[in-house]
């Protein structure tokens, strides 16, 4: 469980902004959040990793103080068990792939961790590369396994996806997937993506002005309407197609496109693009062995 | 998509199975399964204002005022315009609970002998209701 009460006057162009941190994360969470530009989504990151020192209060993790006002007390960020990867991957441009994930990894620890990593990111290929020789998307699977190999409890990813393009993004998002449950972690990701939020996260932190406005399931944050349809997906409509009484609309879902049935008064209002809940219950779907 | 107010009139939970019973407008009452507990979602509470939704496909209409079958969830209604396709039709349907609209295999119009002004019965298994809240 991470704990943080936090307060800290940031000082930026637009003004002072002061953010007043109230929040709880469960242990293994995957943690979105969400909020315009300015509303602290970094700093809390920053505050965590012990990268910004809060003005009051404290921050709790698995019943250790990592700060604490009252008694002047800061953990180092280096004893801190945290991965942090950023927009910006930052590898050591002078070091090749495998280099760079041996530097991260521990001192007296298992190497075998990297070849573990390297195989679940599909970065075998690439081990002998430098830097500058990959692709964006690359070098963000090389800097979600170094920050990996590092062993953190807790992984915190500052939009590290946003300037891929959508195909990259999404296996990059199941790559990321696959690692927050093969090691336990605890992970907190900043995005301004609702249809990353929907697929990576248990629950969304929605700030607003360094305060925390809403936290909820991604449905419950960003649909309008409760629905107790328990197989629920959201997704964005590709066509919308009449034929003979009915509609037969297709909607991509992560990466798979559905077809689904509507009547008149669903498809009234979409159009091409438009984001959508697709609700059913769940007594319909059947389930058949691979 | 059918859509029709009621408010919630009791509830039976099972582990994290509910039987809600709504009472719909015209003090029709239905009964809405749902994998959920008063514990788990907010709007799960006595007297509460709630939003039944089914498809159009899931409906059933009988003739027969209260037919022997095990469906119990039953509306009284009479059918008002039909729009008739090559395969399927559509019924539309006036209720004291609302307006609905059934989608039927055209088919089934003759075997049925429905008209517009027909008296009908429209069943919704209890399992094919969503609840919504907004």
């Amino acid at each position: 469980m991470i704990a943080l009460h936090a307060h800290k006057t940031l000082r930026s162009p637009s003004g002072n902004i002061n953010l007043q941190l109230e929040l709880e994360i469960g242990r293994g969470e995957f943690i979105s959040l969400y909020g315009p530009s300015g509303s602290g989504k970094t700093s809390t990151l920053r505050m965590l990793a012990g990268l910004l020192k809060p003005d009051r209060g404290t921050i709790t993790v698995e019943g250790y103080k990592w700060f604490d006002s009252d008694t002047g007390h800061m953990t180092p960020p280096q004893d801190r068990k945290i991965g942090y990867v950023f927009q910006d991957a930052a590898l050591f441009p002078h070091l090749t792939v495998k280099k760079n994930l041996e530097f991260a990894l521990p001192r007296h620890s298992d190497p075998s961790i990297i070849k573990e990593l390297t195989a679940l990111t599909h970065l075998d290929p690439l081990m002998d590369r430098l830097p500058d020789t990959l692709s964006g998307g690359q070098k963000q699977r090389v800097a979600l396994a170094r920050a990996v190999v590092q062993q953190p409890d807790i992984l915190l990813l500052d939009e590290p996806l946003s300037a891929l393009d959508a195909e990259t993004r999404s296996t990059l998002q199941d790559h990321l997937l696959a690692l927050h449950k093969k090691y336990d972690l605890t992970t907190i990701l900043v995005t301004h993506d609702i249809g990353e939020i929907h697929k990576l996260s248990d629950r969304v932190v929605k700030l607003e002005d360094g305060k925390v406005v809403a936290h909820g399931s991604p449905i419950s944050i960003f649909s309008h309407h409760q629905v107790s349809g328990k197989f629920q997906f959201t997704g964005e409509i590709l066509r919308i197609d009449k034929q003979e009484l009915i509609y037969v609309v297709s909607i991509l879902i992560n990466r798979d496109i559905v077809r689904v049935i509507a009547s008149e008064d669903e498809v009234v209002n979409l159009k091409k693009g438009a984001r959508v809940v697709v609700a059913t219950k769940a007594f319909n779907p059947i389930i058949i062995p691979l | 998509m059918n859509s029709l107010k009621g408010h919630i009139t009791g509830m039976q939970s099972e582990g994290s199975l509910t039987m809600v019973h709504v009472d719909l407008e015209g003090n029709l009452p239905l009964e809405v399964m749902v994998i959920d507990t008063p514990e788990t979602v907010n709007y799960l509470r006595n007297g509460r204002e709630i939003e039944v939704l089914f498809k159009e496909t899931e409906l059933i209409l009988s003739r027969e005022a209260i037919p022997n079958i095990s469906v119990h969830n039953r509306i009284p209604c009479r059918v008002y315009r039909l729009e008739e396709g090559k395969i399927l039709t559509r019924i539309y349907l006036n209720s004291e609970a609302g307006p609905m609209t059934a989608l039927l295999p055209t088919t089934a119009l003759s075997t049925m002998q429905l008209t517009e002004g027909t008296a009908l019965t429209a069943l919704v298994k209890f399992n094919e209701i969503m609840l919504a809240s907004r």
